[in-house]
C-alpha cells in the first residue's frame, strides 16, 4: 500500500510536469530509446557449473524526461520511462516494466568543470512472466561527479533498493556504492569503468542437497522449475563486486552504439558465484 | 602610393608679343587603400571556417567604432559560434528557446555569468578589453561559441572556403594576426608587405573538432547538468 501511494504520488508529480511541459522554464520532453541483447553468463547465480543457466535476452527502455532549473544552481528532473526483456530461452524471465525517476541536481559553480551532486529515486514496477518475481522494486539514490578535465570525469554513487514481490523469495534489499571513470576521447568516442559493491539479497539456484547454503539462506524454496528443470532457490544476503566497463560510439549527434561488459563476484560465507554479462545496444536521445 | 598631376596650366594671351607659359607641377600624396586576401587551411590544406582574422598597420590606424551586436540561443546553441566585435561594443544575449539558459564566461578578458533567464530581453554586457572570450551555458554544456574583441579596424571571419577578405585596408606594412578556437597555441601572426595584397595563405594546427556530445555516451552527465 506504501508503494501504491509513492506511485500514485509520483504519477501525478509527472502528470503535472506533463501538463507544463509547454510553459516556459521547463524543458521537455526529451526522448530516450535505447534497445540491444544482453548476455547473462549466469542466470541461476549458480556456485556450481552443473546448476549454471545462462541465456540471451532482447531488451529496450523508452523514456520521456523533462527537466527544470529551479534556482540557479538546483535542477530538477522528472522522467518516465518503460521498458521490457524477452529472455531466448527461460520464459520466467519474460519481463515488462513501468516507472518514475524524480533527481534533484546542485551543481557547485559554473561551467562543465563544476562538481555535481544529484539526489534521485526510481520507481518501478516489473512484471514477470513468473508472477511470484512481479515486484515494486524502489531506488533511492546518491550521485556525485567531478570532471577532471574537459573530457574525464570520475562519478560516485550510492544507493538503496528495495523490493516487495509477490513470492517471498523475491523480496529484497541492498545497498551499493561505486565509482565510475569516463573519458570522451572524441566527439564520437568515449569510455567508461568502474568498480561498484553491493550487499544484500540476492536469489540463488542450486540442486540439492546443499547445506552450506541452507545455513545461510533467509527463504528457501524446493522444487522451483524456472529454469525447465528442479533447482531449489535460497534467498541470501551477499556481497557482490561488480568490475565493468562500457564503449559508446556516436553515429549520429542523436544515436549511440554501445557495448558494456561487467563482472560480477558474489560471495557469502564458503559460496561463491561470478556472472559475466555482455551487453550490446543503440541508444538514442532526442 | 598614387602620384596625380593634378594641373597643368597653360595660358596664352594672343594679343600678347611674348607668350608665356606657366607650367606648374604639383605632387599629391594621398592614402591608397587596397583589399587583403587571406587563405586559411588547416594541416591537411582543408578550408578552415570562422576563423579569427585581424590586421593591424604598422603606421597605426583608425580604431574601430563600437558595435551593438547580439548573440542568440536558439535550439539549445549559440549563434553565431565566433564573433568579433569591436573593443567597448554592447553585446545582448537574447534566449530565443522557450526554457532558461544562463549564460557565462570565465575569461579573463571579460568574466560575467546572467543567472537563468528566458526571452529575447537580455542584459546587455559590455566588452571593453581586446582578447577572446569563451561563452557557455550553465546549464548545457554543450553549448559553447567564441566572442573575439579586437581594438583594429581591419577585421574578417572566414568563409566557408577558408577565405577573408580585409577591405580598404591602409597603404603600408602591416600585420596580420590569425586565432581560430581550436588553435593550438597562440594566434598565428604574419607580416604583410607593403604591396602585398595576397592571397596571403595561413596554415593554422588545429586540435581535433572536440563538441560535447549530446548522443546517450559514458555516463549520462556527459550530455550537461541536465
Amino acid at each position: 500500500m506504501r508503494y501504491s501511494c509513492i506511485a500514485v504520488f509520483l504519477g501525478f508529480a509527472f502528470g503535472m510536469a506533463m501538463g507544463s511541459a509547454s510553459a516556459q522554464k521547463i524543458e521537455g520532453p526529451a526522448w530516450d530509446v535505447a534497445t540491444g541483447f544482453l548476455y547473462n553468463s549466469n542466470l541461476s547465480n549458480a556456485e556450481r557449473s552443473t546448476d549454471v543457466e545462462s541465456d540471451f535476452f532482447w531488451q529496450m527502455e523508452g523514456g520521456a524526461s523533462w527537466s527544470r532549473a529551479i534556482e540557479r544552481d538546483w535542477r530538477l528532473r522528472a522522467r518516465a520511462f518503460a521498458g521490457g526483456s524477452v529472455p531466448f530461452e527461460y520464459e520466467a524471465f519474460n519481463q515488462a516494466r513501468l516507472g518514475t525517476d524524480l533527481e534533484l541536481g546542485y551543481k557547485h559553480g559554473l561551467g562543465p568543470m563544476a562538481p555535481t551532486v544529484r539526489a534521485g529515486l526510481t520507481v518501478e514496477r516489473d512484471f514477470f512472466e513468473e508472477d511470484g518475481r512481479s515486484r515494486w522494486f524502489i531506488t533511492p539514490g546518491l550521485r556525485a561527479r567531478q570532471p577532471l578535465s574537459e573530457s574525464v570525469g570520475v562519478e560516485l554513487h550510492y544507493r538503496f533498493d528495495t523490493s516487495r514481490a509477490i513470492a517471498p523469495l523475491f523480496d529484497g534489499y541492498g545497498n551499493e556504492g561505486g565509482v565510475t571513470l569516463t573519458w570522451e576521447a572524441t566527439d564520437r568516442l568515449s569510455f567508461s569503468a568502474g568498480y561498484r559493491a553491493r550487499y544484500g539479497d540476492v536469489v540463488s539456484y542450486a540442486a540439492p542437497p546443499r547445506p552450506d547454503i541452507v545455513g545461510v539462506a533467509d527463504v528457501i524454496v524446493p522444487g522451483t522449475t524456472t529454469f525447465n528443470r528442479t533447482l531449489t532457490a535460497y534467498r541470501l544476503e551477499a556481497f557482490t563486486q561488480t568490475a565493468h566497463a562500457s564503449v559508446f560510439f556516436a553515429l549520429l549527434p542523436e544515436l549511440s552504439l554501445a557495448v558494456q561488459y561487467r563482472f560480477q563476484h558474489t560471495t557469502r560465507a564458503a559460496i561463491s558465484y561470478d556472472n559475466h554479462l555482455v551487453e550490446f545496444g543503440i541508444k538514442a536521445g532526442f | 602610393m598614387t602620384i596625380i598631376w593634378s594641373n597643368l596650366v597653360l595660358k596664352q594671351a594672343s594679343n600678347i608679343a611674348c607668350a608665356c607659359a606657366s607650367l606648374l607641377l604639383i605632387a599629391v600624396p594621398i592614402a591608397e587603400s587596397r583589399d587583403v586576401t587571406v587563405m586559411v587551411v588547416d594541416g591537411k590544406g582543408a578550408p578552415v571556417q570562422d576563423a579569427v582574422v585581424t590586421l593591424t598597420p604598422a603606421a597605426g590606424g583608425k580604431k574601430p567604432a563600437p558595435t551593438n551586436s547580439e548573440i542568440t540561443q536558439a535550439s539549445q546553441e549559440f549563434t553565431p559560434l565566433v564573433a568579433i566585435i569591436p573593443v567597448g561594443s554592447r553585446v545582448r544575449f537574447p534566449n530565443k528557446d522557450n526554457v532558461a539558459h544562463h549564460v557565462y564566461s570565465f575569461s579573463p578578458v571579460k568574466k560575467f555569468d546572467l543567472p537563468l533567464y528566458t526571452g529575447e530581453e537580455s542584459e546587455a554586457v559590455i566588452f571593453d578589453r581586446p582578447g577572446v572570450v569563451k561563452l557557455g551555458c550553465n546549464i548545457h554544456d554543450w553549448m559553447v561559441a567564441h566572442l573575439f574583441v579586437t581594438d583594429t579596424a581591419w577585421f574578417g571571419l572566414s568563409e566557408k572556403s577558408g577565405r577573408v577578405i580585409l577591405r580598404q585596408v591602409p597603404a603600408g606594412t602591416a600585420s596580420l594576426e590569425i586565432w581560430h578556437p581550436r588553435l593550438k597555441g597562440n594566434p598565428v601572426q604574419v607580416a604583410l608587405a607593403a604591396d602585398e595584397n595576397g592571397p596571403v595563405n595561413v596554415q593554422l594546427d588545429m586540435r581535433p573538432d572536440f563538441k560535447r556530445r549530446r548522443a546517450p555516451g559514458a555516463g549520462d552527465a556527459a550530455g550537461g547538468y541536465q
